[in-house]
């Protein structure tokens, strides 16, 4: 398993602050969130009622003005965009709500082409495009239907068709496959992924709905308007996978591992960058996700590379366990990926877990 | 071609639309037989205008509308002869008078109108025709538009007219509508016993045709000049809008009619505003769903304006349909000229859009509390 190249930013929130109603009314439902999605990343949100994933939705997908923060879609700043701004960027965005909202005297064929005929698209394919999204969702007998006349998970199919048909550049869904059967789910799922894959289109889940779990590329937990968990999946399973291949943390469970990957963040070093710097103070612990990486020490034949390091491996816990400055320098040979735990939160994983920290001191002692 | 969801809109409930079409029909059928009223009454007032020939006419100073013309003396129509330009000057009197019918006894009330036996007072020919035959006293043409009050009558037979009997020597097609139940015309000879001797020193009416290639305002304008000033000179086509004026500005009824009008404009209007402030209401989760996809809020408000539209256009054809249905029958009932023109089609059609403009403005405001954040 390897990352993928990184991709463009999508969507980046920063501080952001959301308040509903006024005076003593007044509540904050949303408290100093920031979380940065890259392009063709699917993320599922989850999260109790009322935790604030559907308002902070409602501000990334533009239909709520933003109060305090920063939320950039794209490279374009929300705050403070004009409405016929925001209503030319809703245009890039497909919606699924939970509730179909189709227009109850148009068919499913002119339902999705009220999405087509936002876009450049020749008038005259308006109902060639409409009949092929709605085959890929499994309705083409159904096209000539009004809604009234499909079943509750015909009209969401429909509705997702609708959402999708423009492969807009970011998807915002909320409870997509609550009214669909098993098979269904699982064909929006793989749509929204061959999005995601193909299109790099960007997708936000709103979900609880264990069955599509797996397609998620990160999952963010929202409690009481705070994102306390940002999981990369697959980054996650990286460095679990990693850390399982040392003898210290060969112990520890699949939980503890997970929540120390949580907390490592991703560095990008290319060729000739100095992760650590040998006399350095340490502050941080680094797993190797991709790429290969040079050890340079002072030797008695004089500063040179004593040994490669690669995609697995992992450096820099001496300096942490000892309280000592580095004793070598770490240097990028390509394009490096590493994830980093800092200082802090290696310390506390050590002291949290007794077996750890003894699987440390081991580890130390066969390190010398 | 784009998808019509205004039309979509309206058609997706055949019951309700036909209930909402239905109801703004009604009401511009209202406005429909108002202004038609009002447009018959227009054309009904200037009937006897309409049908004398005559270029210029002077009338009294103190002439307020022709039933209340007050006379003027006859002298002024001698005078008037010898202004050049002057073609001939015919001398017109008339008053109301008592019909009965000896056959039945029915009694009834009427328009007598005067005019010398050998003029040729009348646009149409048959009538002046006719004159000759008027010539003996207490003869008279009868309008064969008169109401039914009149009774049977025929031509050869016998009325009785403020009481003395009267030879009908002939007929002819009027219809005074709400000016009178029917009208005689008679020399003025017969003008004279019929209404009382003092009546030959006065005219009520001087018509005049202008010689062939004379200018009108330029004969107007001597006249006026050559004339006292007990006298006014008026052309034909300013007596009748003075006449309609009066009728539909100063007169009860006019003013009825076009009370009829508003109130009729104000109902359709209500009705409208009711139907779509409630189909906006009823989709206003739609409206919030097409801002969510990206939908200038001026498109948005484009459908509930054509919806609309679509409502008032929908009821105006079996409107205009039915009240040519009611015109023809209040038509041949009451003898009231009521006729559907492209102008009073126009009219009603206008003020169906205006309607419907005014409607939308109204109920649109609903759209406005489409929030697409309350879809999630």
């Amino acid at each position: 398993m390897s990352l993928p190249p990184p991709r463009e930013v999508a969507v980046e929130i920063a501080g952001v602050n959301h308040h509903f109603g006024k005076g003593e009314a007044r509540k904050q439902v949303l408290f100093d969130n920031s979380l940065v999605i890259r392009r063709g990343e699917i993320v599922i949100m989850t999260g109790p009622s009322g935790s604030g994933k559907t308002t902070l939705l409602t501000l990334i997908g533009t239909l709520r003005g933003i109060q305090e923060g920063s939320i950039r879609i794209n490279g374009q700043e929300l705050a403070g965009l004009a409405p016929a701004a925001q209503v030319q960027m809703r245009r890039n965005i497909g919606f699924i709500f939970q509730a179909h909202n189709l227009l109850n005297a148009l068919t499913a064929r002119q339902n999705v082409r009220m999405a087509i005929e936002l876009t450049d698209a020749p008038r005259a394919r308006y109902d060639q495009i409409a009949n092929e999204m709605l085959g890929a969702v499994g309705l083409s007998d159904r096209a000539s239907y009004k809604p009234r006349n499909l079943s509750g998970g015909q009209r969401q199919r429909v509705a997702i068709a609708r959402a999708l048909v423009n492969k807009p550049r970011l998807i915002l869904a909320d409870e997509p496959t609550a009214a669909l059967d098993k098979d269904s789910g699982a064909n929006v799922v793989r749509l929204l992924r061959e999005l995601a894959n193909n299109h790099g289109t960007t997708v936000m889940i709103v979900t609880h709905d264990a069955r599509i779990i797996n397609v998620a590329d990160r999952i963010v937990n929202m409690v009481d308007g705070h994102i306390v968990s940002d999981v990369r999946i697959k980054e996650t399973m990286i460095i679990c996978a990693i850390l399982k291949k040392c003898s210290v943390f060969k112990e520890m469970s699949p939980s503890d591992l997970t929540d120390i990957a949580q907390k490592m963040a991703e560095e990008r070093f290319t060729a000739g960058e100095n992760i650590i710097r040998a006399g350095d103070v340490g502050d941080k612990f680094y797993v190797i996700a991709s790429g290969e990486t040079d050890i340079i020490a002072e030797t008695a034949t004089g500063t040179r590379a004593v040994a490669k390091l690669g995609e697995g491996d992992f450096f820099g816990e001496v300096a942490l366990l000892k309280d000592q400055p580095r004793n070598a320098t770490v240097s990028a040979r390509g394009d490096v990926t590493v994830y980093s735990l800092s200082k802090e939160n290696f310390l506390a994983a050590v002291r949290s877990h007794k077996s750890f920290e003894d699987q440390m001191s081991a580890m130390l002692f066969t390190r010398g | 071609m784009r998808t019509p969801v205004a039309w979509f809109n309206s058609i997706e409930q055949p019951r309700r639309t036909a209930a909402a079409v239905g109801g703004i029909a009604f009401a511009l059928l209202l406005i429909f037989m108002q202004a038609g009223f009002l447009g018959a009454a227009r054309v009904n007032v200037s009937i006897i205008y309409q049908a004398l020939d005559f270029d210029l006419v002077i009338h009294s100073r103190a002439y307020l509308t022709l039933p209340r013309s007050d006379p003027f003396d006859r002298l002024r129509l001698i005078q008037a002869v010898s202004v050049p330009g002057v073609g001939s000057v015919t001398r017109f009197l008339t008053d109301s008078y008592g019909w009965r019918n000896p056959a039945t006894g029915s009694t009834a009330g009427g328009f007598l109108l005067g005019v010398p036996a050998d003029s040729k007072a009348f646009v149409d020919p048959e009538i002046n025709r006719q004159l000759a035959t008027v010539r003996p006293t207490l003869t008279a043409l009868v309008d064969r538009k008169s109401r039914p009050s009149y009774g049977p009558w025929e031509v050869g037979g016998r009325c009785l007219i403020n009481d003395q009997p009267v030879l009908i020597t002939g007929s002819y097609d009027l219809g005074l509508g709400l000016l009178a139940d029917g009208s005689a015309v008679v020399s003025d000879e017969t003008y004279e016993r019929l209404m009382g001797p003092w009546n030959s020193r006065y005219a009520n009416l001087g018509l005049i045709k202008v010689a062939p290639g004379a200018d009108v305002a330029q004969v107007a304008a001597a006249l006026r000049e050559r004339l006292p000033a007990d006298v006014v000179v008026t052309t034909k086509a300013d007596i009748i809008r003075r006449e309609q004026h009066y009728f539909v500005n100063v007169k009860p009824v006019g003013i009825m009619f076009q009370v009829g009008v508003v109130v009729a404009f104000a109902a359709g209007a209500a009705i409208l505003y009711q139907i779509l402030a409630s189909e906006m209401n009823n989709r206003l989760g739609e409206f919030a769903t097409l801002k969510a996809l990206g939908y200038p809020a001026a498109k948005i408000y484009g459908i509930g304006i054509q919806q609309g539209l679509i409502y008032a256009l929908l009821a105006y054809g079996p409107a205009l349909v039915l009240a040519t249905l009611l015109y023809d029958v209040a038509r041949r009932l009451s003898g009231f000229p009521l006729y559907m023109d492209l102008g009073r089609a126009g009219f009603v059609l206008g003020l169906a859009l205006i309607m419907c403009a005014f409607a939308a403005v109204l109920s649109l405001w609903k759209i406005r509390k489409a929030d697409p954040a309350s879809l999630f």
